[in-house]
């Protein structure tokens, strides 16, 4: 997680009142300076960043814990499919070896495909910045230490695999 | 000589954002807060044709500070949608507003407020929007879209790889915070900060905020509905 969003458990300074105080640095403490306090939300965005707040989106429970491990292409399809067809939790499961296989960083989008015949999937499609020889030895790292044995609870309406970007 | 061709867009999704306006009174509009009833009456029948109700009325009177105190004003169905009335200020916030449905909630908050500015003859010292918005990047890594805004001297700082480049902009009267999203894969979160002159219109306000978002997926490359 990036250093900014990890800031976010600091401290940080409080809403002056409305009527009183002198304004502060942004630091209290760490900025001896007269420099005038920086408007500051009232409300919801109560620290500098915010992104505490309401940062657990309301979202369809049936992909709850999802949003923040895929990329939703088509996001309220993907995720009717995945609540239809009780994919949650081999997703949820499919974070870590996914991760150990391609890397923490690695984008993971979630697409539906159809087929010529109708049959829907969704694909896991894991972006990968290098060349092809080394995505198919990721897939394969993650097909042999996970996937195979978790396949058959997918029931074929769930599929891995990547994409050179 | 080649043609030139536009860098290609990111595409790009706002699944959630949160929007919260401000207006910081000039005085306390403690009078007001006297006899409660005529100020909530007065709200409550200019937000009723857009759905509010009694129901969705809070006091806030259990508080040490008067300041503190405060009458809460959410719309029940849809939801996310609230009025924060205080003795100091009055405080909107709205969940995942479009930019099509624009003219229509500044409709109802204009209405809500001049009942306050009239009936608790509250005059406004300063206003300010706030807006906080993941933005889920399907096309390209975040780190990607965002590491051009920094120099590369920037990256020397600390030691180690970076995760993820972001920024924080101060300007006289707005910032912006560039971070990555705790919520969302892929996904960066976005907060804009600007403070408004008293007599600006709801309208113009919203003029700002819209330009400032165009502006940031101008400079960040993405493309999708704001």
């Amino acid at each position: 997680m990036s250093a900014l969003a990890q800031l976010a458990h600091i401290e940080q300074p409080r809403v002056p009142p409305p009527y009183g105080a002198p304004p502060k640095g942004i630091w209290p403490g760490e900025q001896p300076t007269s420099q005038r306090k920086r408007p500051r939300p009232a409300g919801a965005f109560e620290d500098i960043y915010g992104q505490r707040v309401k940062w657990e989106a309301p979202s369809d429970s049936g992909i709850k814990g999802l949003e923040d491990a895929y990329v939703f292409e088509d996001r309220s399809a993907v995720a009717a499919f995945i609540g239809e067809n009780r994919l949650r939790g081999l997703l949820l499961q499919a974070r870590g070896p996914l991760a150990a296989a391609f890397g923490e960083a690695a984008v993971k989008t979630l697409r539906l495909v159809r087929d010529d015949e109708g049959f829907r999937t969704l694909f896991c499609l894991v972006m990968v910045p290098g060349e092809m020889q080394e995505a198919r030895r990721a897939l394969r790292l993650f097909d042999q230490q996970w996937w195979v044995d978790g396949c058959g609870q997918a029931a074929g309406k769930l599929n891995f695999d990547f994409e050179l970007v | 000589m080649p043609p030139k061709t536009a860098p290609e867009k990111t595409q790009a999704e706002v699944p959630y954002s949160l929007l919260e306006y401000s207006a910081i009174f000039k005085k306390p509009i403690v009078e007001a807060f006297g006899t409660p009833a005529i100020l909530i009456a007065a709200v409550l029948n200019a937000l009723e044709p857009w759905g509010f109700a009694l129901d969705g009325v809070e006091a806030k009177t259990h508080t040490e500070k008067l300041s503190e105190y405060a009458v809460i004003f959410r719309r029940s169905a849809p939801p996310g949608l609230s009025l924060t009335l205080g003795l100091g200020k009055v405080v909107v916030t709205a969940e995942n507003l479009v930019w099509a449905e624009a003219e229509h909630f500044i409709a109802q908050m204009s209405a809500a407020l001049n009942a306050i500015l009239q009936t608790g003859r509250a005059e406004v010292q300063s206003q300010q929007v706030h807006m906080g918005m993941h933005i889920q990047l399907k096309t390209k890594p975040r780190k990607d879209v965002t590491a051009r805004l920094l120099d590369p001297v920037a990256f020397t700082i600390l030691d180690g790889e970076v995760k993820f480049p972001g920024i924080i902009l101060f300007h006289d009267k707005s910032s912006i915070v560039i971070d990555a999203s705790l919520a969302h894969a892929n996904g960066l979160f976005v907060r804009i900060a600007r403070e408004h002159p008293p007599e600006a219109t709801l309208q113009q306000l919203a003029e700002a905020l819209h330009k400032d978002e165009e502006q940031l997926f101008n400079v960040l490359g993405l493309e999708g509905i704001l």
